[in-house]
Order: structure tokens, then sequence, then C-alpha cells
């Protein structure tokens, strides 16, 4: 049977061949599909000379159906209420695996905005990840920058966020009418360098003073607004304790032997001279668990050990004191966003002492620790932190807010400024 | 340095380049839909600094295709940021990077924050494209014209920090000096016709080549015995692919009924038949300006009942051109301009020949000036590579 003819005796067939061979078809069209089947199926010799009589109309209809899922297959905002309200449009741009990061990030910190907001993603995993994981948020897909022309002339929008720099977000800063910031996220692994780049927006909303500083010794702002938004993420980190339970040891394997607290730490730990502190060592590879395994076994039951690409924050939350050697300054740094204690091991005697005293007075992480040379040293600090002796307490509060943004009233202030925008 | 390095997938180079003092990226991130005819534009104007300038493509089909086309020049294929990285840092004199158009991997190198960034463009219209907020990013627009500066100026961003310097439009200069004689004393009435593609976006569509066929066989009947020659854009249904074979169509049908009419194929360069003609009929494009350097009596479709979205100069195109939206106003302009040779726009077209191109600055090189002085010849080594170390 030819197509033609089979358009004209079986169109319900021939539109589900057409369907079936040549389009890949989303859920939602498959309904489409059965209510146009029904309708036909009712052809009785009648109604196939009207069909025949109409088959142009028919055709016609057909490549309607093939464009109508065409556009739907590259743009898809299904998800999105039609309103006369302003959106704020949040543009992620990034793969499924990243931009799932990302996006969950932007909708649990502005669960409270969204109904004002619409998430647009630029891959189809990602959206349908997404749209079954937050249901009741405004999500929306836009493959070309053609869909993107759509999905502008349809919502509302004044402000467009970016969460990223990537090589799509140029279908959307082309538009001189809206107001284009960007957010970035919160991932401290996922940072934008301070470049030139970031010129192409109108404003830049970065996360901390020390940001801030870094961007402008770097750049001429020219036009950007910049902005100090701070970090919402403070919940848990000015609750005032006293009481330390939990403490993890970060050992530092790459320096000599000698300089690390290990053997002190493990001489400690299976002595009676520990009472209360439950350990854990936190390494940060595989090559310091062989080597952590081959030398001190004889302390394993005693600590909870654990492998940085494991449970990395969950581990850093639980812990009241984090105890570090020497080298270990970007995790010492993600304690100290933490607002965590951090007891840093200076050996004495040692011919690197003289170096490390030299990276301390260079280095501002340095100078928010307590510095320690012995377990004597390191107890006393301890019981001072318990009673209430944390001196560097406020230090540490400085610290936090210029470096991360994090104050008391960090999140107030961060929701004030997608208030502002809303109202 | 390994040479295999710089042979891979994803990235290539000639590597002895490597070690000659290369001051200049000449970069576009285009594919060989657009790619060639950008290149076409500016490589022959660099070549008084070729050895100096690299040309660096992202598509590795136009890669190969420059190694072909522009031998003397060094030329490197980098397919994504990381690639672009490991380049740079083995270009030590690296100082300019220049772009021909606003892809979306620009990213990649205009994160370099102590390269200066200066955009070239590939034309001069008043296309929305031409004047938005991404050009932010580049350190300086190098634009032929104020007109391109008027165009920012009206775009409803403040422009006060950015910086824009006048070089004329060197790919002009013959054409320019064509047009220094009158049309009508220069050659007998030639009509070239060259309708505009569907464009990227459907804001930015103003083409009229749905009803080409249809001014074609207009101009035709007027002037039966003149040549009448046409080049549809090279990406012409790209987009809309009702178009994609339209020049081949109306090619067979013209020969068919015996028509003085030429449709040229896109191997021939738009310049030769700017050259060979002295009434032009255009879209809203880049065109426009390249006809005007001819100084002959043009034409400009403007689609009715449809928004025009355009980059505004302070001189619009009814200014110096001749706007029509239909046939009829098409036939009525022809008559008056041409056959009743009431060429009033003409004095107007002097000033715009000036406000857009600057023909002053065309004719005195002003571009290969600036290039030269932004050659390095003291052999700094600029500290790009911190970028890299962040």
């Amino acid at each position: 049977m030819s197509k033609f003819s089979k358009l004209i005796n079986k169109p319900e067939l021939f539109v589900k061949d057409l369907l079936k061979k040549r389009l890949d078809i989303p859920t939602d069209f498959q309904t489409k599909e059965k209510s146009l089947a029904l309708s036909t199926s009712k052809t009785s010799n009648e109604a196939k000379k009207i069909v025949a009589k109409k088959n142009d109309t028919a055709v016609k209809k057909v490549s309607s159906l093939v464009k109508e899922v065409r556009v739907e297959q590259t743009l898809i905002t299904e998800f999105v209420e039609l309103t006369d309200n302003y959106y704020m449009l949040i543009h992620c741009g990034e793969s499924a695996s990243i931009g799932y990061l990302h996006t969950k990030e932007w909708c649990f910190l502005l669960s409270d905005f969204k109904k004002s907001i619409i998430f647009l993603v630029r891959n189809l995993e990602l959206y349908n990840k997404l749209t079954k994981e937050f249901p009741e948020y405004n999500i929306a897909f836009a493959k070309n920058p053609i869909d993107i022309e759509a999905l502008l002339a349809k919502f509302l929008v004044k402000n467009i966020f970016f969460t990223s720099n990537t090589a799509n977000n140029i279908h959307l800063l082309r538009f001189n009418d809206y107001n284009h910031i960007f957010i970035g996220c919160y991932d401290p692994l996922r940072q934008p360098d301070m470049h030139k780049y970031l010129r192409v927006y109108d404003e830049l909303w970065l996360h901390s003073a020390s940001r801030v500083r870094d961007f402008l010794e770097n750049n001429d702002p020219r036009h950007l607004k910049i902005v100090n938004i701070g970090n919402p993420y403070n919940d848990y980190l000015f609750t005032e304790s006293n009481c330390i339970r939990n403490i993890v040891y970060v050992p530092d394997f790459t320096i000599e032997f000698k300089d690390s607290f290990l053997l002190n730490m493990v001489d400690y730990i299976k002595s009676s001279r520990n009472k209360k502190y439950l350990f854990s060592f936190f390494l940060q590879n595989k090559q310091d668990i062989e080597i952590f395994d081959s030398s001190i076994s004889q302390i394993q039951r005693l600590v909870n050990v654990v492998q940085s690409d494991t449970t990395d924050l969950q581990l850093l939350s639980t812990s009241q004191v984090a105890i570090c050697d020497f080298n270990n300054e970007t995790l010492i740094t993600k304690f100290l966003n933490l607002n965590i204690p951090v007891l840093l091991y200076l050996p004495q005697y040692s011919k690197s002492t003289s170096e490390y005293s030299l990276r301390m007075s260079e280095s501002l992480v340095y100078q928010n620790c307590y510095i320690f040379s012995d377990e004597n040293q390191m107890i006393s600090i301890l019981n001072n932190l318990e009673n209430g002796g944390d001196d560097l307490k406020e230090k540490r509060k400085e610290y936090l807010s210029d470096n991360s943004g994090i104050t008391p009233d960090s999140n107030v202030f961060f929701r004030n400024f997608f208030n502002d925008l809303i109202n | 340095m390994n040479s295999s390095f710089f042979n891979t997938s994803n990235l290539k180079i000639n590597s002895s380049y490597l070690f000659k003092q290369i001051n200049h990226v000449f970069h576009t991130g285009e594919g060989m839909m657009h790619g060639p005819s950008h290149l076409n534009f500016w490589l022959p104007y660099f070549n008084c600094v070729n050895e100096h300038t690299l040309v660096l493509l992202r598509n590795l089909e136009l890669y190969n295709w420059v190694k072909v086309h522009y031998p003397r020049f060094p030329v490197a294929f980098a397919k994504n940021g990381n690639d672009i990285d490991d380049l740079f840092s083995h270009l030590y004199y690296l100082r300019n990077v220049y772009y021909s158009s606003n892809t979306g991997n620009t990213l990649h190198t205009l994160k370099y924050n102590e390269l200066k960034h200066i955009f070239l463009g590939h034309g001069d219209s008043d296309k929305s494209a031409s004047a938005h907020k991404y050009f932010r990013a580049y350190d300086d627009i190098w634009v032929a014209g104020q007109a391109h500066i008027d165009r920012f100026k009206n775009a409803g961003f403040p422009i006060e920090k950015m910086s824009f310097l006048k070089v004329g439009r060197p790919s002009l200069r013959n054409i320019l000096k064509i047009g220094e004689l009158d049309w009508d004393t220069r050659m007998a009435p030639s009509f070239l016709y060259l309708p505009t593609w569907e464009g990227v976006y459907e804001e930015g569509n103003y083409s009229s080549v749905s009803i080409s066929d249809d001014i074609l066989n207009l101009v035709s009947s007027l002037f039966p015995d003149s040549m009448i020659r046409t080049k549809f854009h090279p990406v012409t249904g790209s987009r809309d692919s009702n178009y994609k074979d339209i020049g081949i169509h109306l090619s067979n049908k013209y020969q068919k009924e015996e028509k003085k009419l030429e449709v040229f194929s896109k191997e021939i360069a738009v310049d030769t038949l700017i050259c060979q003609s002295n009434i032009f009929i255009c879209d809203i494009s880049a065109v426009v300006s390249e006809c005007l350097a001819a100084n002959g009596p043009l034409f400009v479709y403007i689609p009715k009942d449809k928004e025009i979205v355009i980059s505004q100069s302070d001189m619009q195109y009814k200014d110096y051109a001749y706007t029509f939206s239909d046939l009829d106003e098409l036939r009525a302009l022809i008559a008056r301009v041409v056959i009743n040779r009431d060429d009033y726009l003409k004095s107007n077209r002097l000033l715009a020949i000036e406000y857009i191109l600057s023909r002053d600055a065309t004719q005195s090189f002003v571009f290969e000036s600036e290039l030269k002085n932004l050659v390095l010849t003291s052999g700094k080594v600029v500290n790009h590579l911190s970028v890299l170390r962040q």
C-alpha cells in the first residue's frame, strides 16, 4: 500500500506509522495520537470519501502535527504557568550532571520564590530529571536560539540570572531589554575565575567580600554593578555550643613523616588518656588509605576512617573540632568556612619549622587556627574550647564573612535581594 | 616540546609556528557555513602582520580550509576551552585576540585578562546582532565608521565605558574607488539583487527571499535588455529549508525563459558582482553598506507587517536608500530614480558613505596602521599564564 493510498483509506494507520517511523514522540503526545485515532476510527465509506476529497487538508493537519511535535521537542514550557506577572528567569546552560547540581541548589535556596521563577535549562535529560524531582517549580527546556526567542516572547521577564558561564548564555545575553545577572553557584569547587568575560553581564552577584575584591583586583568593572549577596548557608554555623564530642584529624602524607602529628595522635587515641572524644581520620586519597592501612593498623578499631571523596561535607559538618597537619590549607579553609575551630600542628625542632612559620605569617587561613606542637598543648586548647575559651571565635566569624559571605544574618540578607526584585 | 602534543584530535597546529613571535590571534568560532566569508573579509588585510598572526579555528573543516587558502598564516585548531589553555600557554608573545563574530565559544579566550580582546565583526549593518550587550566583554571594538558607534549609543544600554576605534573598511577600498565616478556615467543600468538569508533568529529575519522571483521579474520587465545579477546569501535555507535550493531553482527557470537574469553561486565574491553593477537591491544586511560604497542607487527592502528590531544608527535607511515594502513601491521608485534619472538621495548617499564606512580612514589604511602599532617588537613576555593558575 502506497503512503498516499494509506492516507486516504486508513488515515489512522498512516498517522500511526508516521509517528512510529519518523518521530520520537513525547509521552504527552500519545494522548493526541489516541484521540486522533479515535476520531478517525469512525471512518465509514462515506467518511472515506470526505477524507479523499479533503486529503489536502489531512496532509496539512499531519504536517502541522509534525511541526507541533518538533516544536515541543526543542521548546518545552508545559511546566511553566502562564501569568501576567513578571518572572525571574534562571538559566542553566550546563549538561545534565553539573546542571543538576547547580539548578537543584537554586531550587532549594529560592523555594520561597518558586512561583516567581522560571528555571530554564538547555539539556533535555536535565529537564526530565528536574521536572520529576521538582514538579511544583516552573521549569522550561529550550534547545536552540530560536526557542529562547519564543520563550521570551511568551513569558514576562525582566531579570535573567546565569548560574555559570556557558557558551549558550549568548542566546540570552544578546537581548538588550533584560537585566542580565550572574549569580553562579555556591559549590566551592565550581567558582568562576574573575575574568573579563564577566563583563557581558549587567550585574555580578558574588557571594563574599573576598570574591568582590578578587574581581576588582583583576578587572576594570566598567559598567558592571557588583553586589555581595552573601551566603545563605548559615543555619547551623552560629549555634553556640562548647560541647566537643567528634573530632576530625587530617593527616598529611605528603610531608615528612616526623612533621606529621599522626604517630602522636595514634599514641593518644590508643592510650587511656583519651576518655571522651570520638576521632575520625580524614584521608584525602586512596594512597593515604594504603599508607594508613600498612603503618597504623593498630588503631583502626578505635577511629572512623573516611576518604574525602565519599562523605566529605557530611563528616566535616558533624565535627566540632578539626586537627590538621600543616599542609592542608584547602581543607582548613573548608573547616573555617563551616566555623569549625582548627588546631594546626606545628612541629618543633623540624628543619621545616622556619618555613612553616613563614607560611603561617603570610596566610590568613593559618592565622585563624590554634597552633600546637605537642599533645599537652592540644589537650589544653581542647579544654579551653570546652570551657568557653574560644579566643579565635570572632576572628573566625570575620574570616567567614569575608571569605564565604556567611554572617549570622546572611540568610535574611540573601532573601532580600530576590524579594526586592520581585516586589 | 612534544610535537604530537599539538596534533591531537582536539588541538592542531604546525609546531614550527610556535617559536615565532605570535602577537595576534585571529579567532573565529564559526564553522564552514560562515567561517570562510568572515576569514576572507579580514585575513587579506592581516597580511602586513601575517607572520605575527595565528589564525585560530574551532572547527576542524575550517582549519583545513584555511591551511589551503591562506598558507602564509600560522593556523591552529582548538576544540574546547582546555585546548585553548594548552595552546595559549605556549604563545608567550601573544597580546591581542581579534574576533570576527560573537560565538558562544569566545568565552574560552575572553577569560584571559592580560590579553587585549578586539572585536572586528564581519560587516556593517543595522541588524539587531550589530549592537548588543555581549560586546561589552571586549576591550576594544573596531568599527568601520561612526554609524556603528551610534548603533550602540541607540541600543538602550550605557556605552560610556566601551572603547571604539574607527578603522574604516579595508575590504571596500576598491569599491570606494569605483564609486568616485557617477553611477550613470560609468556603465549602462546594471542591477544587482542581494537578498539576505532568514537569520539565526526570527526577530532578525528581514529576508525578501520569498518574493525574490517577483523582484527579479519586475526588474527584468522594466529593463529587458540589461543584465540583472543576483546572488543568494550562501546560507539561505539553513533555518528555513523551503529556500535551500532557491538559487538553483530560479537559475534553471530563467535559463528556460531565456531571460537576462543571472543567478551566481556562493563561490562568486559579492564585491566582484558589486564592481560589475551600478544599481543595487538589498535587504537589511551588511551588503547594504558594501553596495553603498559603490555609490549607485540603492533600494532596500523593509518587510511590512513585521516589527523591525534593528540596531539603528543616527542615519536611517530611508535617508540614503530607496526603501520599499512591496513590488508596487519598488516599481515606482525604479521608474523615478533610474528611468527618469531623479536620484534624489545622491548627496545623502555620499554623507552615508563617510558616516558608515569612513572613506577617508579606509583610503588612508588606518586599519593596517593600527595592526602594525600593536605588533610587539620588544620581545616582552606577556604573563597571561596566570589565568591558567587560577
